[in-house]
């Protein structure tokens, strides 16, 4: 895990006790400075694992939700491959926000065009490429 | 499914950390100064946008042409893997351009969507040659 400042926790902390809906929630971290850096900084085993450390904590404040829920969209929006943690229904909003990653993602295909020998080369950019698994209800 | 957004741009480029797209010097009309016009680098983007019933996986064809010359027909496959949009970038390198009129970009799906966008090559500027005058 990267290293938060006691301000950057608070600010998680707000965000949560702020949202009221899954998306406003999503939206908010989405564009924190903080998940940014975690994105950036963190590869995606990482988060996933810190995901469930935090996620699987008895004793649940504002900070503490706002840190959990803050790494699952880091997660999300990773741009390397990802595989959607099984424990992402420990949050009461975990499934939205993978439903919210889904809708929001986006993968490119860059085609590049030789016109001159006629040769075609492909590559693939996923943004949050969620491997999701089936329910486990 | 639809195509969203449809354009031609001397450059397009995604940023890998932030997944935004910029386009840059988009087209309208390019004025040839002589022709065939040699048109080094030029970009067609697309941003496709599927409904969750729809298949993931799209086979498009990319066509180039100029009037009724076809220049470029390519297969382009649309992969939206688990998401209900896509981009695609089509980045052309050394288009030659042999006569003035509608350069059309498209990328078809049968019996689907149809992206388009057209470029207008303007003819190079009739000069008057230059008068001699005897003393």
């Amino acid at each position: 895990m990267i290293r938060l400042t006691g301000s950057e926790l608070i600010e998680l902390g707000k965000l949560y006790a702020l949202a009221n809906t899954p998306p406003s929630l999503y939206h908010a971290l989405a564009k924190n400075s903080s998940v940014r850096r975690m994105r950036t900084e963190m590869g995606p085993a990482v988060l996933a694992a810190d995901f469930n450390r935090f996620s699987a904590r008895d004793k649940r404040s504002e900070v503490s939700l706002g840190l959990a829920y803050a790494t699952l969209v880091a997660l999300l929006t990773h741009p390397e491959r990802v595989e959607v943690p099984r424990t992402v229904e420990r949050l009461k909003w975990g499934r939205a926000f993978v439903e919210l990653a889904k809708s929001s993602g986006l993968v490119t295909s860059t085609r590049v065009i030789d016109a001159l020998q006629y040769r075609v080369q492909t590559t693939t950019s996923p943004a949050s490429p969620l491997i999701l698994h089936p329910r486990q209800d | 499914m639809r195509a969203v957004i449809s354009l031609v741009a001397q450059g397009v480029i995604r940023d890998a950390q932030t997944n935004t797209i910029s386009a840059f010097n988009i087209l309208e009309s390019l004025s040839a100064e002589g022709l065939p016009l040699f048109v080094p680098n030029i970009a067609y983007f697309v941003l496709w946008e599927r409904e969750p019933n729809e298949p993931s996986i799209r086979e498009a064809t990319l066509n180039v042409r100029l009037e009724q010359t076809v220049l470029i027909s390519v297969g382009a496959r649309i992969d939206f893997q688990t998401f209900l949009r896509a981009r695609s970038i089509n980045q052309i390198a050394g288009l030659v351009l042999p006569s003035p009129g509608q350069l059309v970009f498209e990328m078809m799906v049968p019996d689907g969507p149809r992206a388009t966008y057209t470029v207008t090559i303007n003819a190079p500027a009739q000069v008057p040659p230059p008068r001699v005058e005897a003393h």
